[in-house]
């Protein structure tokens, strides 16, 4: 015999449409967004992985002034490194001081990934990297006019070797639109000049699965080999030190724990409003649920057929999330990807891991959560259920309300009355207002970012040397890098040790004479204070080193110490005098021969825009689902509300009283409790979103410091204030449909 | 099927507040008897009647149902002990509201593996034309027929009602009562029926008065009077 009881969820669903409607579209939004998000992410990763073994991604390149001998090459031959022609000339003045590099036709390592159009076949054609094409708005099919010669953009493709397109690997910041990659036919290629070109060789190590310290090992061989051949090296670098190949699997790393937190939030919501409408369900249908206990049935049978509306939202809203997500949602984040990275046609694949994050761990963790609620609420013996006797301790009193008029105090027991629901409406209110905050907030806070990095740089260029210079101009400063443990983020993080001199042009301020001062960014991301021991740690001397902190100075740009430049010349065993580092107020005329890097506050700036930009990836489509999401639970649980009072409604509508005068009975009493959360919530909130922060600069080089201007206060309670009263609307409807009849039938 | 109530003791509350609502009851029901639990307010019938069908347990003593013992039964065995040998039937009929009156018998058919043959029973309840009806479309008399249905479905042997005329008018009671008679008739299940209504006491095998719980009188009827005959 079936269970007949089976026969009520279709009704159930019918009945209750716009609850369960409310319900599926949370959750197709969040496993949309999760599935599409982890396949866009997979995707990437997989791409690095096919990259590395299909398109014989490099381990390393140098560049030499002479064309390698067959000696050379038998010899690298022999040791197992695979050594790859990558000849490449340089057009250094294409439109707008645009830069872009002809690569010869790559058919064994670092082959491309066509992107649209065709390899280039003929001499007069040419492949372009598909973002700098997209960028500068160039098609395939036109012409481009390089080192004099015009080519016509037979396609466009993603480079192994260029991800991320870094026109210098000591830029910090990529350049996808005056940087480009792009490749000749064979017969292009040998078209050009010699002169102008530079011999770029790849190289690769036959053995797939060396140890990341081997590797460096066999590049220090392989420069020593060079060197010792008479070759000069003009250039040197391993596929991880080289931005444009490491940075793409860097930045991929800090999107995923990002979005996954977003994913888990709002499931802890759903579950949550589920559990509410559930608990709701066992109240109402308490004495159908005694009955049943009477009857016979088993607690068992009765949590699983309260569970199945859970199951079938959750079947249904996973299914439909995952087919948008694999289909439409998928194609913005991949845009997001295209738009910043030079990858290839991402594969849409169906990948169970992302499938077990973001389908069955939500559903499951929803699951749970009711099963348990429903499990506890179940203890209770069947003739409680019976006498609708659900509390678990005795029964209280009625509270004692002063003498207040008659509206007041019939709003004051509504609230009394549904004080557990308004406490649920409290909790949502909180959460989806947090996502609010958290979506619109964002913005603001990247600027203040930036602005207070602007702020506390007190140079306009840093010069890191190779070598010591000949001027008179700037600070000369003596820079170290060390690393310190962050506990939070369970891992080593960089810390620039500045050896500055008493009264220095820019650091001057920074400068103590017994112990250190540090950034104030590193203050208070480690949370340290004057009279606190850093511990640093030197991995290249292999030793460790603690101070006291004497002063924290203010500089946002970055996790440093300042200390006394002859103290630190000590610890690194040179001369007192040396430096490596010049700060300037303008741009210095140092010989690039000499440079390890240029560092001006437009890249600080453009790097740390671009660094945040990288937890950016979905806040539009965050902030339309925060608002989706607060409107739907906002209906959800004020209809609770309304249902529960159903039978109060329909009692009143008996005794005469009219919409309006029943909305300000029941309806205001859940506008009083929307008004008031929203506005308490935002001290929670602010709580709530500090701790998001430390959370997010744990997985960055910075520190984010907690900043939201009060416009954002208000937007949030507008944008609530708003939603709730169009609701309001909705659910006046509602109370305009409830019967007479119930009053009248019911015995209760 | 023969019930036997032993000594059964039940307390309320707490240090000085405890109430013991039942002092040591004991009583038989011979199997297809229909016996009335009456007494006023207070009385402990309801609390009897709630230990005799496994809801609430006994401070001491224990009921004896054909093979069952009450005594020390787990939560599971409890569910058990009702979904075989138990029907309910409610003063308020409880039934569920988005079910058919059908589908609310159906409910309990699901916990037998013989339940009774549902079109008959329909037949027999006066409810066939009703049958696709939901609850609300239908009277309080009607409503408690098909509570009575979705207790009898699954042909227990022990049907208990608890004031099974209470929320209805004077003729509708005595079509319901009717009901019972034909049942017990029919199906010859043991009933126990509590009520405060003395009449019913009249078309009852077996009346037990209960007073300050304890029983003050365990009579059987002899000259039983006919429900349509009972007039109050």
């Amino acid at each position: 015999m079936k269970n007949t009881l089976q026969k009520r969820i279709p009704r159930d669903f019918k009945k209750n449409f716009t609850k369960y409607f409310g319900m599926i579209v949370i959750l197709v939004c969040t496993i949309c967004m999760g599935s599409a998000f982890q396949t866009t992410l997979n995707g990437a990763v997989n791409y690095l992985a096919d990259i590395k073994e299909n398109n014989f991604q490099e381990d390393g390149f140098f560049e030499v002034s002479n064309l390698l001998s067959d000696e050379v090459k038998e010899h690298f031959q022999a040791e197992g490194i695979w050594v790859e022609e990558n000849f490449y000339a340089t057009e250094n003045e294409f439109e707008d001081s645009t830069k872009i590099l002809l690569f010869q036709n790559r058919t064994k390592m670092d082959t491309v990934s066509l992107f649209e159009g065709q390899l280039p076949k003929t001499e007069e054609e040419i492949l372009l990297d598909h973002v700098f094409a997209r960028n500068r708005n160039l098609k395939v099919g036109e012409d481009i006019k390089l080192l004099g010669k015009t080519y016509r953009i037979c396609g466009t493709a993603s480079f192994p070797d260029y991800s991320s397109l870094f026109m210098n690997n000591t830029d910090l910041m990529m350049n996808t639109s005056h940087f480009c990659v792009s490749m000749l036919s064979k017969e292009g290629f040998e078209k050009l000049s010699r002169e102008g070109l530079t011999y770029r060789y790849s190289y690769r190590f036959e053995k797939r699965d060396m140890r990341q310290s081997d590797k460096v090992t066999k590049a220090e061989e392989i420069q020593k080999y060079l060197l010792t051949s008479g070759y000069g090296i003009q250039a040197f670098l391993r596929a991880d030190q080289n931005q444009s190949i490491s940075f793409l699997e860097m930045d991929i790393g800090t999107d995923g724990p990002f979005m996954t937190v977003f994913v888990y939030l709002l499931v802890g919501i759903i579950a949550f409003i589920f559990a509410i409408l559930t608990s709701n369900a066992i109240e109402s249908e308490s004495v159908i649920i005694g009955t049943l206990l009477a009857s016979g049935f088993r607690k068992g049978e009765i949590i699983w057929h309260y569970l199945q509306p859970t199951l079938l939202v959750a079947i249904i809203g996973s299914v439909i999330g995952n087919i948008l997500g694999y289909t439409v949602m998928i194609q913005p984040f991949m845009g997001l990807y295209y738009s910043t990275y030079s990858i290839g046609p991402l594969e849409i694949r169906f990948d169970p891991a992302s499938f077990l994050v973001t389908t069955v761990l939500p559903v499951v963790i929803m699951f749970g959560i009711n099963f348990l609620m429903l499990r506890s609420k179940l203890k209770l013996s069947p003739l409680k259920f019976l006498r609708k006797d659900l509390k678990r301790g005795k029964q209280k009193k009625p509270v004692k309300l002063p003498n207040w008029s008659f509206l007041t105090r019939f709003r004051l027991r509504v609230m009394i009355q549904n004080r557990g629901c308004y406490l649920m409406l409290f909790c949502g209110v909180f959460l989806s207002s947090f996502l609010l905050m958290f979506g619109i907030g964002m913005e603001p806070l990247m600027d203040h970012y930036s602005e207070s990095i602007n702020e506390s740089l007190p140079y306009e260029y840093q010069y890191l040397l190779k070598a010591p210079v000949d001027t008179a101009q700037g600070e000369k400063v003596l820079v170290y890098e060390m690393t310190t443990w962050f506990s939070l983020g369970q891992k080593d993080i960089g810390i620039t040790c500045f050896g500055i001199e008493p009264g220095g042009e820019f650091f001057g301020e920074a400068y103590v004479e017994k112990d250190i001062a540090i950034s104030s960014a590193l203050a208070k991301k480690m949370n340290l204070k004057e009279g606190d021991t850093l511990s640093l740690e030197d991995s290249n001397k292999e030793e460790e080193h603690s101070f006291t902190i004497g002063k924290i100075y203010d500089y946002n740009a970055g996790m440093s110490i300042f200390l006394d430049k002859e103290k630190l010349a000590a610890l690194l065993d040179v001369d007192k005098e040396s430096y490596n580092c010049i700060l300037a107020g303008e741009k210095l005329d140092i010989d690039e021969r000499f440079l390890v890097k240029r560092i001006s506050r437009t890249d600080i700036l453009g790097a740390t825009r671009q660094m945040l930009e990288s937890f950016d990836t979905g806040i539009l489509f965050f902030n339309v689902f925060s608002v989706v999401v607060y409107m739907v639970m906002m209906f959800i649980l004020t209809k609770v509300v309304i249902d529960k009072n159903a039978l109060s409604i329909s009692y009143m509508k008996v005794f005469g009283y009219e919409p309006g005068e029943i909305r300000k009975l029941f309806l205001t009493a859940s506008t009083i409790v929307v008004l008031v959360s929203l506005v308490i919530c935002i001290p929670l909130e602010i709580w709530l979103f500090q701790m998001t922060l430390v959370f997010l600069s744990s997985m960055i080089e910075g520190y984010m410091e907690f900043y939201l201007p009060l416009r954002v206060y208000f937007e949030i309670v507008i944008i609530g204030v708003v939603s709730y009263f169009a609701i309001n609307a909705i659910h006046m409807r509602g109370v305009k449909k409830i019967p007479m009849t119930d009053a009248l039938k019911n015995r209760e | 099927m023969r019930l036997k109530v032993n000594d059964v003791h039940k307390f309320y509350g707490q240090g000085e507040s405890r109430i013991e609502v039942l002092k040591g009851i004991d009583c038989e029901v011979q199997d297809g008897e229909i016996c009335v639990l009456l007494g006023p307010s207070g009385s402990g019938k309801s609390t009897l009647l709630n230990i005799i069908g496994g809801l609430e347990s006994a401070d001491s003593g224990c009921i004896d149902i054909g093979e069952f013992c009450t005594d020390n039964m787990s939560e599971k065995e409890l569910a058990n002990y009702r979904r075989n040998n138990l029907g309910f039937v409610f003063q308020f009929y409880n039934l569920i509201p988005n079910l058919t009156i059908k589908e609310n018998i159906e409910v309990c058919a699901y916990l037998t593996k013989e339940p009774l043959e549902i079109n008959e029973l329909l037949a027999t309840l006066g409810l066939s034309e009703h049958k696709d009806k939901f609850p609300n479309q239908l009277s309080g008399g009607q409503q408690q027929r098909c509570a009575i249905g979705r207790a009898l479905i699954k042909n227990p042997p022990l049907l208990l009602f608890d004031e099974p005329t209470g929320a209805l008018d004077y003729k509708t009671s005595k079509e319901i009562l009717g009901l019972i008679e034909k049942i017990n008739q029919k199906y010859h299940n043991t009933m126990i029926i509590v009520t405060h209504n003395q009449m019913i006491a009249q078309m009852a095998d077996r009346v037990l008065k209960l007073r300050d719980g304890v029983i003050v009188s365990n009579m059987v009827n002899t000259n039983k009077t006919p429900a349509c005959d009972l007039e109050w």
